[in-house]
């Protein structure tokens, strides 16, 4: 080994070096550093398609297929250039998902974790020969940099660069790209390491082309000149790419570009944005754009100088000019790209791998076992594993294979899933059955025909095939790749059509299908709440993993443990199989959440869950055009006049869901709509649940002035209901019209009317009573002038007192009976209330038999009301006297007035410290013959006359009992009365 | 399912000059740099397209 051997392999380690620097720098800055999170970084990032056979086997393939070579390049440019039916639905499943590799995706879409380590198990098949030909192109470009340099014909450098670069890659796999078991932000440095060695290979390509042109050539011109003057090589270029193989040739790198695991890596699981595709959409295409543009020259310049084969043409232009320099700058370009490439793919090899390979058939049993860990661990050894089988592959490759077969071995292996994932966008009928019968035939051809031959392995003596043979003749491969394909697409579609998909795969393929918004149907879980889930999943994923997953998915979702609602609960139970799915794939995720939450088996119908509709729909809008704008326009349309509607609307499914609560339920009921739409009828207030549920369950169409005893006090309602006549839904809707304000008027204009009944009926009974009590009273008084006997004279007196009494009585009423039937007062003056309340204090001080309680006038000297001053002393005395009957001995009344904010009305109140009336009796407080003292010590005419002067002035008038601010006793009247004008 | 309008129209005109478009691609030389060219009017297409869609606020 010379002294430049060793400063190659420095040189190479060196860059390494600067490459774990770079990733750790681009890991230290923060993540919205513009430039790491520029969509050019991403794009440039992307260009890791364009491995180490960009660079030193391209021109290989150029050799071989003249302009065939294009399809490397254009396959996934295309695919790019179909991104809005194509890509852009892809990223959306993907992102909804969280799906984050091919196996994941077909997993998901064909309901079978089959599919998911089928998919898988041939990624592997086909990616292992593309990392045996990065390890290959590194270690013969080494190989032949050292005979360039130093003339060292020994294998040293080649197997030394080999194995250096292995290590290498699994350190830089291992240390930024599984350090945490999130895929997306947190290979910041990655993502900033394939960017800058994109930008180094196209750099080193565009200057070895430069060179070629300028130098070799001595300009375009000369170059030129130099095709005109060998024709053979244009007729050769022009009879190469008009091959008829050559749209099979496309269609492989197109079926490709697709389903590659490196590709849909780096579109889908490292993408956060669609933004990023967007730009990636013209911007990778550029990026390929400069690396297929020196191609050409460089194999024409190769040519010229006597170099005979395809292959590491490149090094064919340094050697010629005898530069060092250049032949470095080509090595650090191709162990850029093989290098880049060897990474993504091994971490998305390790992920899919993990999910759909490990996972399905171990699992981490004892509770005490950090999941989390255990996963990242054992991703970790299936990078390292991975990258070794790469090693292994490498060193069983059979020497002078070329680079191309090697590659077109991955494209026609990675081809064969391309089938199934265009049915997952755009064919809803395919089922799992066609894909594993299309998917095995595809790959069983590609493996006998293409995989084994092409690694040196004996195949089946029927093909009659051997390695060289297979590509050295291009339609060997051009038939096996039509044919694996062909035969893969064929049977998918026909074993689809003849055999039927689950109803739980056509669910899936409906998530799946482009313009298509998941219609998931309610199923019922059988949980009271959040937090009885969060249980239920500790038991199925251990403490501390259950509780990372359930916290999380409530913070996404912004629920909370109390929530209740089974519209919330399913949506949780999906958030944690979805955040799940990305840990461990979606097939094993769907089967932990079965096994810990199953959905119970009472199915609910066809009915669709329409809030969660409803709100995709209101995610989706921007997305709509159209005619499907228009509907979307006229459904909202129809939703604004149900929920603009002045009466209240609720829908209810068979299972009592609330699907619909219009802005005038909520305000009736004062339930939010937000967070009652989705729970069941049991989860609202007892008084509304049980009087929807008695009017669901009955037979009645309608009820009539239904009385509600609720927080907010009473409420009479009309109830209407009918069944939704949508076939297929058994929804009950119902119509709630509040009727308390009209209820409320009707009762006091009853209450009046009795009043006032009884106002008549009181002056007739007075007018009655009052003659022959007259009458008895002058007999009584004639008595005492007859007889000197003096228990007569007694008699007499007891007489003349008892109907003395009667004519107070029959007063009282005639009085009653005035104010209540002769209108409102017309002696209208300012009446002072201090000195109205003042005076009847006085008044009331008179009765010497009367308890002693103290009154406490706060009313202020200003207040006047309208009113009649007479009447409103009567009112006072009334009111101050029952008061103080009802109070203790030595109480205090307390008469306060005040005037009302922003109202006419003087405001005045009477409160003792009695023991309070009883609810019940605050109803019939005010009628008159209504006493709740002793018999004999009052008429029950008291209240029932202030109540009439009151409405006589134009005021209002209202008990307040037990007072809160008296510890709940005592009673206070309120008397609201027109201020004086 | 939703027809981007602008992506039926460029594989109509495709598939009309598709003929056309591969005689002069392998006629003359200037193989290899027609054949860019056309990459180039791809790319400068899909650029247009997304510029149209960012604006659209998409």
């Amino acid at each position: 080994m010379g002294v430049n051997t060793s400063l190659l392999l420095l040189i190479g380690i060196g860059y390494l070096g600067i490459l774990f620097a770079v990733a750790f720098a681009a890991e230290r800055l923060q993540a919205s550093n513009k430039l790491l999170t520029h969509p050019l970084t991403y794009t440039l990032a992307l260009g890791v398609y364009a491995s180490g056979f960009a660079i030193y086997g391209i021109t290989g393939l150029a050799a071989d297929y003249g302009m065939g070579y294009f399809n490397y390049y254009f396959g996934l440019c295309i695919a790019l250039f179909l991104t809005p039916i194509l890509i852009s639905p892809l990223h959306f499943v993907c992102k909804t998902y969280r799906l984050n590799s091919i196996a994941d995706l077909l997993s998901f879409r064909y309901r079978s974790q089959a599919a998911g380590s089928l998919a898988a198990l041939l990624s592997c098949l086909a990616i292992f020969p593309l990392t045996a030909l990065q390890i290959e192109a590194i270690a013969e470009s080494a190989k032949l940099i050292n005979e360039s340099i130093t003339g060292n014909t020994s294998e040293f450098a080649r197997e030394a660069s080999g194995l250096i670069f292995c290590i290498f890659i699994a350190a830089f796999t291992l240390a930024f790209g599984s350090r945490s078991l999130n895929s997306s932000d947190n290979h910041r440095g990655m993502l900033a390491m394939l960017a800058m060695e994109s930008a180094i290979k196209l750099l080193a390509l565009l200057v070895t082309g430069a060179v070629a042109v300028f130098v070799v050539f001595g300009g375009y011109d000369g170059m030129l000149n130099h095709l005109h003057d060998n024709p053979s090589l244009m007729q050769q270029l022009q009879d190469r790419s008009a091959d008829e193989g050559m749209r099979i040739m496309f269609a492989t790198f197109f079926g490709m570009a697709l389903s590659m695991p490196t590709i849909f890596h780096m579109l889908f699981a490292e993408n956060p944005s669609i933004k990023n595709i967007r730009v990636a959409s013209w911007g990778l295409p550029l990026f390929l754009f400069g690396m297929s543009l020196p191609v050409m020259p460089i194999l024409w310049a190769a040519n010229s100088t006597g170099f005979s084969g395809g292959d590491y043409a490149v090094f064919a232009i340094s050697n010629h000019i005898n530069s060092d320099l250049l032949a470095l700058l080509i090595f650090i370009g191709g162990l850029s790209a093989a290098s880049g490439a060897v990474v993504v793919t091994t971490l998305a090899l390790a992920s899919m791998s993990l999910n759909h390979l490990v996972l399905p058939w171990l699992q981490p049993r004892k509770p005490e076992i950090d999941v989390y860990r255990w996963l990242l661990r054992t991703r970790q050894l299936l990078i390292v594993a991975i990258i070794l089988i790469g090693y292994l592959l490498y060193a069983m490759l059979p020497s002078g294979q070329p680079l191309s077969a090697l590659m077109i071995i991955t494209t026609t292996g990675c081809a064969q899933l391309a089938p199934g994932l265009l049915g997952v966008l755009y064919w809803p009928r395919g089922n799992r059955v066609g894909l594993y019968m299309g998917l095995a035939t595809g790959t069983l051809l590609w493996v006998l025909w293409l995989l084994l031959p092409g690694i040196g392995v004996p195949t089946l003596a029927a093909f009659n095939l051997h390695p060289e043979l297979a590509f050295s003749n291009e339609h060997e491969w051009f038939t096996a790749a039509a044919l694996s394909l062909g035969a893969n697409s064929l049977i998918f579609i026909i074993v689809s059509i003849l055999t039927p998909a689950s109803a739980e795969e056509r669910s899936a393929a409906e998530a799946c299908t482009i313009d298509d918004l998941n219609r998931p149907s309610r199923q019922r879980l059988n949980l009271a709440s959040a937090s009885e889930l969060g249980e239920r999943l500790t038991e199925a994923l251990g403490e501390t993993v259950a509780q990372q997953e359930f916290n999380r998915a409530l913070t996404e979702l912004g629920f909370t443990e109390d929530e209740t609602r089974p519209y919330a609960l399913r949506r949780l139970r999906d958030r944690i199989e979805i955040n799940l799915s990305s840990l461990i794939g979606p097939s094993v995720a769907r089967r932990i959440m079965d096994r810990a939450l199953p959905f119970s088996a009472s199915t609910l119908g066809e009915g669709e869950d329409i809030n969660f509709i409803e709100s995709r729909l209101e995610h989706y809008q921007t997305n709509l055009t159209g005619l499907a704008a228009d509907l979307d326009g006229l459904r909202r349309y129809h939703r604004q006049t149900l929920e603009n509607l002045p009466i209240g609307v609720c829908s209810l499914a068979r299972d009592q869901e609330i699907l619909m609560w219009n802005r005038s339920m909520a305000q009736i009921s004062q339930i939010d709509s937000q967070t009652v739409l989705g729970s069941s009828l049991l989860g609202l207030p007892v008084a509304w649940a049980d009087c929807l549920l008695a009017f669901s369950a009955s037979s009645d169409s309608h009820w009539s002035h239904h009385q509600l005893e609720t927080e907010r006090g009473q409420l009479w309602l009309n109830l209407h209901k009918t069944k939704s006549q949508t076939e297929g839904r058994e929804e009950l809707l119902i119509v709630v019209e509040d009727i308390t304000e009209t209820q409320m008027l009707e009762n006091k204009l009853t209450h009046q009317e009795r009043l006032a009944s009884i106002g008549r009926l009181a002056a007739g009974v007075a007018h009655e009573i009052g003659n022959p009590v007259t009458g008895i009273a002058c007999l009584a008084q004639n008595l005492r002038f007859d007889t000197e006997n003096p228990d007569s004279l007694e008699t007499a007196s007891q007489i003349i007192k008892q109907t003395q009494r009667i004519t107070a009585i029959v007063q009282s009423l005639v009085n009653f009976a005035h104010s209540g039937r002769e209108g409102p007062t017309e002696a209208w003056q300012s009446v002072n209330i201090c000195h109205c309340v003042n005076e009847a204090i006085q008044l009331l001080g008179l009765d010497n038999e009367a308890k002693y309680v103290h009154f406490s006038n706060l009313c202020s000297a200003t207040l006047e009301v309208q009113g009649d001053t007479q009447r409103l002393i009567q009112v006072f005395v009334n009111l101050l006297s029952n008061s103080r009957d009802a109070s203790p001995e030595d109480a205090t009344i307390c008469i306060e007035a005040f005037r009302e904010t922003n109202q006419e009305n003087i405001h005045i109140t009477v409160t003792d410290s009695g023991e309070g009336i009883d609810q019940a009796l605050q109803e019939r407080i005010f009628e008159p013959f209504f006493t709740t003292k002793d018999p004999g010590k009052g008429t029950g005419l008291g209240l029932a006359l202030v109540y009439n002067i009151v409405s006589d002035l134009g005021g209002e008038i209202a008990l307040e009992s037990p007072v809160a601010e008296l510890n709940n006793c005592g009673t206070r009247v309120h008397l609201l009365l027109p201020i004086a004008t | 399912m939703r027809v981007n309008s602008a992506l039926l129209l460029f594989f109509g005109i495709l598939l009309v000059f598709a003929p056309a478009l591969k005689d002069w691609l392998y006629d003359g030389d200037k193989t290899w740099l027609r054949h860019h060219l056309v990459w180039l009017m791809v790319i400068l297409c899909i650029y247009l397209n997304s510029r149209r869609y960012s604006k659209n606020g998409r």
